[in-house]
């Protein structure tokens, strides 16, 4: 079981993602709707693992990315979201992302991403 | 604007429509005077990169809910509410997405912004400085989700 902080503008995205991983056994800790929610939750709560979204107000993804890593470059981020076209694949991996799960997304392929990530 | 262009957001909201268990078929593109003519909900999303301007996805409050308990899983969605509304903008950023996809494979890449919804009785678009195509994605039972494409090269 891992404590995750979800990140995404859409609060529907966020419940989807809630449902999923509390049926897999992980704890959501927190959620953030933007980027720069995301870096001050992430200082706040700890998580083991953040589910980021790229497309968002205030700050995007690929830069909370940056940032948190910044802040703790052990941090483990997978994106979720659906501008899953290469270069943002690559941008995001070179930001620190370890893992890009494209939306519309199944259960299985966001907690499978989750497992290889923590283990 | 090209067919090359239009076509994958087409395929992109066929393909997502039908991983939410409905079975939708594209419909012929036309140039209408007001597209999304008479819609209840209407996302709007912007395109910059590669092609500038809008993409919009209109339908009716009915098939709104219909779609959000489709991308529920099944689940009843009996008022449009805020979490409704979410689910719909969603559904556009999914759409658009997914289009962006597709488009960086033949070299034109595209960002989008986060989507914007509005709601209303007998709503439509004019973007008369743009040429739009719309398209309506025929879904059974339903009215049916009509993509409107503004968009220049």
């Amino acid at each position: 079981m891992a404590k995750i902080l979800v990140v995404d503008d859409a609060a529907f995205m966020r419940m989807m993602l809630r449902d999923i991983l509390l049926n897999g056994g992980h704890e959501v800790v927190a959620e953030a709707a933007n980027g720069l929610e995301a870096v001050e939750q992430y200082s706040i709560c700890k998580p083991d693992l953040v589910t980021m979204d790229i497309t968002m107000p205030v700050m995007e993804g690929i830069d909370a990315v940056k940032q948190i890593r910044q802040n703790d470059p052990n941090a483990k981020i997978i994106m979720c979201s659906a501008m899953g076209q290469q270069g943002m694949v690559v941008q995001s991996i070179q930001a620190g992302a370890r893992d890009f799960v494209v939306k519309p997304f199944q259960a299985e392929r966001v907690l499978e991403a989750i497992g290889k990530v923590l283990a | 604007m090209t067919t090359q262009h239009i076509h994958p957001f087409l395929e992109s909201a066929s393909n997502i429509l039908g991983m939410f268990q409905f079975s939708p078929r594209i419909g012929e593109a036309a140039e209408q005077a007001k597209p999304l003519d008479g819609k209840e909900v209407i996302t709007v999303i912007g395109v910059t990169g590669h092609l500038r301007g809008q993409v919009y996805t209109g339908m009716s409050t009915a098939d709104a809910l219909r779609i959000v308990s489709g991308m529920m899983g099944g689940a009843t969605v009996a008022e449009f509410d805020d979490m409704a509304l979410s689910a719909i903008s969603e559904l556009a950023n999914m759409i658009c997405g997914n289009a962006a996809i597709q488009l960086s494979q033949g070299g034109v890449t595209l960002d989008i912004s986060p989507p914007t919804i509005i709601t209303g009785s007998g709503l439509g678009v004019a973007a008369s400085r743009m040429k739009t195509v719309s398209v309506p994605i025929h879904m059974d039972g339903m009215d049916g989700l009509e993509i409107c494409m503004a968009l220049e090269v």
